[in-house]
């Protein structure tokens, strides 16, 4: 960003909420860009504003126009996010002592783990006490291949007419949850626990289809439950949703 | 959907440890370990008939069904045929809905669907429709049918601050209330409606300010003599015309599910188009004001008079979709955004090609375009206006369903959309003829050709291929003519090779493709045979 005639001030507001601490950079025509601190700092120029600590009462020659400051941001912003793309990575500790080095983007589909590394509490490994290695890697294989899915720059096309006959990601998604019933449940677990929206929706529905069809004898011997009605609760409970026993 | 707090999940997955070598014969009740919300989401992807059922599991799913945040109603009765309902069942029906509305948790409902017929019940299924408005519903899915009385949908409905989709499939006047809003609704989807005017049209589109995706399947538009479509983020819009020449009261026989064989499938949309084939009159549905629509034999009833036009601003529009004889004006502003174009028409006669033509302008920037082939007759049948076509320069794909190559007309009609597409670099054909007997000659020669075939065409792809004569002239010629061509991927119709020596038939006919003169020495050629498949769309 260059510097000349016009003033420009720099204020630092910190949010409550997040530890990321953003600035906003106004330009000469008025508007306003918060940005990340970080991304900021990628300007040497408000870098020593920012450490100086004289940003509150600053002036700052600038002379750059709105569309001018725009496109330096986002170059900004992008260069950074390049640069994290290259070296990112975390890794994630299975209860069972096991670690997983995965990508930091493909870590975050998990909206728990985001949380954890947006927190700055991600420092070596995150441990997941509640996830065994098996399990594990599972879900780090789903969040894998969703993420490549959706990181196509070609995005599929969802027309009105499927010329082709399904969702690539459909077929496989069916092939991953072909697993024993122990492990699904597993699985609905681990997608709970981490957040992952995706993973959940996919394992609930495989159960629920597991249940279409079934009289609740089949699905009380699919699943073990035990049947603890008396006779007279079960002929009550029967009466009253008669319609749909019909 | 909450999730479960860390303690209680450790708790429950204290036998998670061992569930690698975990034997499931043992008969671990895992499903019961589940938490509360998680069994709900589970049965959120049931119909709510289903997810009472498990009621009687045991006395922990007593009410866990009950208060599901999905609610499907379907009464599994006879909507399009004048069979009564048994009385009783109905009964059981109604009471059942009302339970679950009384005495679910008065949580948030997230999608609210039903299906039923209304007879004399029109306040009662109002007064639901209200239920679900006011848990805050993003999702309402309402298909009413055989309306015994005066019925209007509750105005409470018309400004949900909730609603993200609306699917109505309702043969009735929409009556809007003076204050209209869905400043969250992205997907409209109307099936049935009789719009009373222009001005509660127009009303309806404005104050969806965010909608995305809008469809109007067999609406009654006769009132409407121009609305315009101007929301900013519009990127889907879908017209369906009625069809006058249909009339059918067989289908949906048992109301749950029906197959239908259809070779434009909108997999997507299927439980919003189930109409698609069966249009809905029922002889006691019928409002004064539209009799004279009703079952109408003779095509030419709906002249262009009754056509509405329809503007359509803004860039964003990437899907296109017009099926019916183009009775109706659509003019895009913008057509550079169109990324799929499709047009299907009923019938194949002269005016709708003209029709067809006025279309064809608005999307000359299209990317990629399909035509049936009632559309391709018809743009043949009015074949003094194929060289005023506009130029396609940014069409990259075309899509032929049924390319009927006997006809001299319409062979000449393709001919002219490829030499008016430069920029042509896939073409597909879903079968390549429908009639398998020709006895005239074959004195076909691509003169001259397309220029897109020397330049830019690298794929062309054909299914539902047969052996006829016929086609595999097309291919030749075909493969001759594309100097660039890249790649040919041809795959067989699998119920022409079903018999003994099926095989061997293929055998022959890949040889002799396989040995055609390709004018592309970079030409690579797939030949396949897929499975069977007779696609099916869930009634729901």
């Amino acid at each position: 960003m260059a510097s000349s005639s016009t003033s420009v001030v720099v204020s630092n507001k910190e949010k409550e909420n997040k530890n990321t601490k953003k600035v906003t950079l106004k330009s000469s025509d008025g508007e306003s860009f918060e940005v990340d601190e970080s991304v900021a700092m990628e300007s040497q120029t408000i870098k020593h504003i920012i450490e100086d600590g004289h940003y509150s009462s600053l002036a700052l020659s600038l002379s750059v126009k709105t569309t001018m400051a725009s496109s330096s941001t986002s170059v900004v912003v992008s260069n950074k996010e390049k640069e994290n793309k290259n070296t990112k990575k975390v890794t994630l500790k299975s209860s069972d002592g096991e670690s997983f080095e995965v990508d930091e983007s493909v870590a975050m589909e998990s909206q728990t783990i985001k949380h954890i590394i947006e927190d700055g509490c991600a420092n070596n490994e995150i441990p997941l006490p509640n996830v065994t290695s098996g399990i594990l890697s599972r879900v780090i294989e789903y969040c894998k291949k969703h993420k490549e899915a959706a990181g196509e720059s070609e995005p599929s096309v969802t027309s009105y007419t499927s010329n082709s006959t399904t969702n690539p990601l459909t077929e496989w998604d069916t092939e991953f949850v072909k697993v024993d019933q122990n492990t699904l449940f597993d699985l609905i677990l681990a997608a709970n626990y981490l957040d992952i929206k995706g993973l959940l929706d996919l394992t609930c529905k495989t159960v629920a289809d597991m249940m279409k069809g079934k009289t609740p004898q089949e699905i009380r011997e699919t699943f073990h439950i035990k049947n603890d009605y008396t006779p007279e609760e079960e002929a009550e409970v029967r009466k009253e949703n008669q319609w749909a026993f019909e | 959907m909450e999730r479960m707090d860390v303690s209680s999940s450790i708790c429950n997955t204290k036998n998670q440890k061992f569930s690698k070598e975990h034997d499931v014969g043992e008969g671990e009740n895992r499903i019961g370990n589940l938490a509360d919300a998680i069994v709900q989401h589970i049965l959120s992807f049931l119909p709510t008939k289903d997810a009472a059922k498990t009621s009687i599991l045991s006395n922990r799913w007593k009410y866990l069904w009950l208060s599901v945040s999905v609610l499907d109603f379907h009464d599994g009765a006879y909507h399009f045929t004048d069979a009564e309902e048994p009385p009783r069942k109905r009964k059981l029906f109604m009471d059942f809905v009302e339970r679950v509305l009384l005495l679910r948790e008065p949580s948030t409902i997230t999608n609210f669907s039903l299906t039923c017929n209304v007879l004399s019940d029109s306040s009662r299924i109002t007064t639901w429709i209200s239920a679900a408005v006011k848990h805050t519903v993003q999702v309402l899915n309402i298909r009413l049918y055989k309306i015994g009385e005066p019925f209007m949908l509750p105005s409470c409905l018309f400004n949900c601050e909730s609603l993200q989709e609306l699917h109505l499939n309702i043969f009735n006047l929409l009556e809007l209330p003076s204050f209209v809003s869905f400043s969250n609704l992205k997907i409209l989807t109307l099936i049935r409606i009789v719009f009373p005017d222009d001005h509660s049209a127009q009303k309806l589109f404005k104050v969806c300010s965010i909608l995305e995706e809008l469809y109007l399947i067999f609406c009654s538009w006769e009132n409407v003599k121009a609305v315009c479509i101007s929301s900013p983020k519009i990127q889907k819009l879908y017209i369906q015309e009625k069809d006058p020449s249909y009339c059918n009261d067989t289908d949906d026989e048992d109301g749950e599910n029906n197959s239908v064989d259809q070779n434009n499938d909108s997999d997507n949309e299927s439980d919003n188009i189930d109409d698609q084939n069966s249009p809905v009159y029922l002889n006691d549905d019928i409002d004064d004001v539209h009799s004279s629509d009703e079952q109408s034999d003779d095509a030419d009833d709906q002249c262009d008079s009754d056509g509405c036009q329809f503007a359509v601003f803004g860039t964003s529009l990437k899907y296109f979709s017009y099926m019916g004889d183009f009775v109706h004006g659509c003019h895009i502003q913008d057509s550079s955004s169109i990324v799929e174009a499709h047009l299907q028409a009923y019938n194949g006669a002269r005016e709708i090609g003209y029709r067809a033509l006025k279309l064809l302008w608005g999307l000359s920037n299209a990317k990629s375009l399909e035509l049936d082939d009632n559309a391709v007759e018809s743009l043949a049948d009015a074949d003094e206006l194929l060289d005023h076509l506009p130029m396609f320069y940014s069409l990259t794909h075309i899509h032929i369903d049924w390319a009927v190559l006997i006809y001299k007309e319409q062979r000449e009609a393709l001919l002219t959309i490829l030499r008016k597409s430069p920029s042509l670099s896939s073409l597909k054909f879903e079968g390549l003829s429908c009639m398998l007997c020709y006895s005239g000659t074959y004195d076909w020669t691509l003169d001259p050709v397309p220029g897109c075939f020397l330049t830019h065409l690298k794929t062309i792809e054909i299914s539902m291929f047969n052996e006829s004569e016929i086609e595999l002239l097309a291919v030749k010629i075909l493969l001759k003519s594309a100097t660039i061509l890249e790649k040919m991927v041809i795959s067989f119709n699998p119920w022409q090779f079903e018999d003994a020596d099926g095989l061997k038939k293929q055998q022959e006919v890949q040889e002799q493709i396989l040995s055609f003169p390709r004018g592309s020495s970079s030409c690579l050629i797939a030949i396949s045979c897929p499975p069977k498949k007779k696609k099916k769309i869930e009634f729901c």
